[in-house]
């Protein structure tokens, strides 16, 4: 066994210096060990070694494999985890609630309770929004992340309950603001002739409740967001099923009244990372 | 979107709403092989999947009100 003890040392013989690299102790020396790019008579640094470990000269970076985004808007599937991802980041909110319709002959009607999001067998779950319904809590979706996965789950925001529950005699009650998910995109109350507005596409979150115009009309209650995870996942296992929840319907106009707005569709968002 | 309902065919009942792209039957892609996914634009979870391919929606109870009067 031998030793070779020097101060630089070039790979490479090419005529053209830059493809050649030089491994080298500086002079005088300080503690280092540095990597250049090009011969060993003027190598230009990337990189320096000391007792702490590599620090990268100006400029120059550590590149690797950028995460790997998937974006899951709408129905079921297997999601199929990339070769070589070390943990995955799941973000995913349930389906909102639908807004309620106003209606001057009895109560308002209810929209329709979003749909679960879900991602892996019992691993995550953002669970619905109740719709807007007139007399209703309008729950938001509750929320779980079980092991191996870790995390967060965040029941989902209320719909709002129209200002006035229920009136026989003032015109123009406004109904209730949707539940709002982490992503935004909650759908507006409304009043006079306008129909409740929608959640947002792939927000989670509520339509708003319908509201009265010049004949006095119970106003639709908001739909709540869905469930919302963040969650990580270490070990990640090969694939994982899922399952994107729709947006609750809209509660229909009654007598003298309007439409809720449908509630905003699911998602779920991989982050992929990689060592 | 085409709206999906999510049958669970050990109790016929609906357990999820789902949006395709397209026009979908039988087991939903990536799930367990007893549900099954039917186009509905009106069935909610909870509702009955009947024989005859119709879905009854679960009946919300309202509280008994009085009627408005008009002013």
């Amino acid at each position: 066994m031998s030793t070779v003890k020097t101060v630089k040392y070039q790979v490479g013989t090419d005529g053209t210096s830059t493809n050649n690299f030089t491994i080298y102790q500086p002079d005088p020396p300080d503690g280092t060990m540095r990597v250049g790019n090009g011969n060993a008579d003027s190598p230009t640094e990337i990189a320096r070694f000391d007792a702490n470990g590599l620090i990268m000269a100006s400029g120059k970076s550590i590149t690797g494999n950028p995460p790997q985004v998937t974006v899951l808007t709408s129905g079921t599937g297997t999601y199929t985890t990339p070769t070589g991802a070390a943990y995955l980041v799941i973000e995913m909110v349930g389906g909102g609630g639908g807004g309620g319709g106003s209606n001057s002959a009895g109560g308002s009607s209810a929209g329709g309770t979003g749909g679960n999001t879900a991602f892996g067998s019992s691993l995550l779950t953002g669970n619905g929004g109740a719709g807007g319904a007139y007399s209703g809590t309008n729950a938001g979706g509750t929320a779980t992340v079980s092991s191996p996965a870790v995390g967060i789950g965040i029941t989902g925001s209320a719909g709002a309950s129209p200002g006035i529950g229920y009136t026989s005699s003032i015109l123009y009650a406004s109904g209730g603001m949707g539940g709002c998910s982490p992503f935004g995109g909650a759908g507006q109350n409304q009043w006079a002739t306008n129909t409740g507005q929608n959640g947002a596409t792939n927000s989670g979150s509520g339509g708003g409740g319908g509201g009265g115009n010049t004949t006095a009309a119970v106003p639709g209650g908001g739909g709540a967001s869905g469930g919302y995870v963040k969650a990580w996942i270490t070990s990640p296992s090969a694939s994982y099923s899922y399952v994107v929840g729709s947006g609750g319907t809209a509660g229909v106009a009654g007598t003298n009244g309007y439409a809720g707005g449908a509630g905003g569709s699911g998602v779920i968002i991989v982050t992929a990372y990689f060592g | 979107m085409i709206r999906h309902c999510i049958i669970d065919t050990n109790t016929n009942l609906v357990i999820n709403i789902v949006e395709y792209e397209n026009e979908r039957t039988g087991v939903p892609e990536g799930l367990e092989s007893h549900l099954i996914c039917v186009v509905s634009e009106t069935g909610e979870i909870g509702g009955t999947y009947n024989a005859d391919g119709t879905i009854t929606n679960p009946v919300i109870e309202i509280p008994l009100i009085p009627t408005p009067i008009q002013e």
